[in-house]
């Protein structure tokens, strides 16, 4: 179900497809997964987990499948 | 780790090429010249000005942009600010910058209130103002006049009780702004 939730956020956060949202997805592999992107993709991951990820996790999550990693750390399971 | 050092006059180089880049200074009121002289006489006015303070953003020792405290009023308790990150490798971390300065800003110097101005366009940023508890205000329209045509400005604020009541999860943002 937080697979599925965190799929979502990254989907209407990147604007994207729920299919293109697979483990292989990485930060700028696409257009729509930029800078800014990534600021707002974190954003709504921290408001939809109520989490603060820390700085050096917000840098590490470059992937769909880090993000899942990462986020296993603040208590989320998958 | 994220910290802030107080900018010096060896950073000034470095902290101009940020300025002029491209990316930085679309967003920004004016473009200016890539001109030692006058980036240090900036420097100087500036370092007599206590109404404004400006710090190196380091990401683990390392200088990755400029943050700032600006037209800081000490009998209204409130400040503008800015900042950008001038190594594109880093900008992942960009939005995780705010919120160190907004504790300093309300529970070291005791403000009551920040607020911005964000050229349209900036839509990143207007977003993060809006993630960290900001106000969208208003709009200034047609605000600043830039590459031939006029810009809208949209204007944000944050109070004290806001930050302090309704965004704890970004307290533990903390760290030294030496003044």
């Amino acid at each position: 179900m937080n697979e599925q939730k965190l799929r979502k956020i990254f989907a209407e956060t990147l604007g994207i497809d729920e299919s293109q949202v697979t483990d292989e997805l990485t930060y700028n592999s696409i257009p729509e997964w930029d800078s800014v992107a990534h600021m707002a993709l974190v954003a709504e991951i921290d408001d939809q987990f109520d989490t603060m990820l820390d700085t050096d996790d917000v840098l590490d999550m470059s992937s769909f499948a880090k993000a899942k990693e990462i986020l296993a750390k603040y208590g989320v399971e998958f | 780790m994220l910290s802030f050092k107080k900018l010096e006059e060896s950073d000034l180089e470095l902290v101009l090429e940020w300025r002029t880049s491209e990316h930085v200074t679309k967003f920004m009121y004016t473009d200016i010249e890539k001109n030692m002289e006058n980036q240090r006489k900036w420097f100087n006015r500036i370092s007599q000005d206590d109404s404004q303070f400006y710090w190196i953003i380091q990401y683990n020792q390392h200088p990755i942009g400029l943050i700032s405290l600006n037209q800081i009023d000490r009998v209204n308790k409130k400040a503008t600010f800015g900042y950008y990150l001038g190594d594109l490798n880093y900008s992942i971390i960009a939005g995780r910058i705010h919120p160190y300065l907004y504790n300093f800003a309300f529970f070291e110097l005791g403000l009551n209130k920040l607020y911005a101005e964000v050229m349209e366009g900036n839509e990143g940023m207007m977003k993060m103002h809006l993630h960290y508890g900001f106000t969208h205000v208003g709009t200034f329209k047609e605000h600043i006049f830039k590459y031939g045509k006029y810009h809208d400005v949209e204007y944000f604020e944050l109070l004290s009780s806001t930050w302090k009541n309704h965004c704890v999860k970004f307290h533990k943002c903390k760290a030294k702004f030496p003044i």
